[in-house]
């Protein structure tokens, strides 16, 4: 039994490492392939090399919007159970649930303010919103884990 | 032990969707279409809307 519960720990710590690594690989800028959107004017060129910077935002956020929604399930169906574990976890889930939109929210905005003006500073403000978001995900991430791990 | 293999279930359920969403994600390779950003805003509105988005207290 309880080789067979250290089986599934390490599945689940798999799991972690595996998405782990992915986004980190991407943290740096993920692949970019065609098709850029100007939001100002609502034109998709599908033959213009994307921009690194849009699409590692666009996708980063994608994946925390997951991560967040599955951190904050998961938290409120076994709250009782977590707070056993660490107080932690219920403060990390309501953290993200009192500031999660808005650090969404602000990663768009900034997206949709440099694919308009595509200037250098406005790609220094994304990138900096970006930062946030990423430390988010590897925390809630970090709390899923940790659940089953002690 | 009985209340560490009640978390393990869930746990994995979601991480195993996280991990599948992230690799569906990572085949698009443009930018958004607008339709495709503005279905991520609708997302984010749906998600912190949720009952288990809103914020509490730590139950008792």
């Amino acid at each position: 039994m309880k080789n067979k519960l250290k089986a599934v720990q390490s599945f689940g710590l798999a799991l972690v490492l595996t998405f782990s690594v992915a986004l980190a690989g991407c943290s740096s800028g993920c692949k970019a392939g065609k098709g850029t959107l100007n939001p100002t004017t609502g034109v998709y060129d599908s033959e213009a090399q994307a921009d690194r910077v849009v699409v590692t935002a666009e996708k980063t956020a994608a994946t925390a919007l997951d991560v967040f929604d599955k951190f904050m399930q998961f938290e409120r169906q076994n709250e009782a159970t977590l707070a056993g574990v660490s107080p932690k976890i219920h403060q990390a889930a309501e953290e993200i649930r009192k500031n999660g939109r808005q650090w969404l929210t602000d990663l768009d905005n900034a997206k949709v303010a440099y694919q308009s003006n595509r200037t250098a500073s406005n790609q220094v403000n994304l990138q900096q919103i970006l930062a946030t978001i990423q430390s988010a995900i590897s925390s809630a991430i970090s709390y899923m884990a940790t659940s089953v791990a002690k | 032990m009985p209340a560490l293999l009640a978390l393990l279930v869930p746990l994995i359920t979601q991480l195993v969707s996280i991990v599948q969403n992230a690799i569906a994600n990572a085949q698009k390779s443009g930018e958004l279409t607008a339709a495709e950003a503005q279905a991520h805003r609708d997302k984010i509105k749906a998600v912190f809307d949720a009952d288990y988005a809103q914020p509490r207290p730590p139950a008792t």
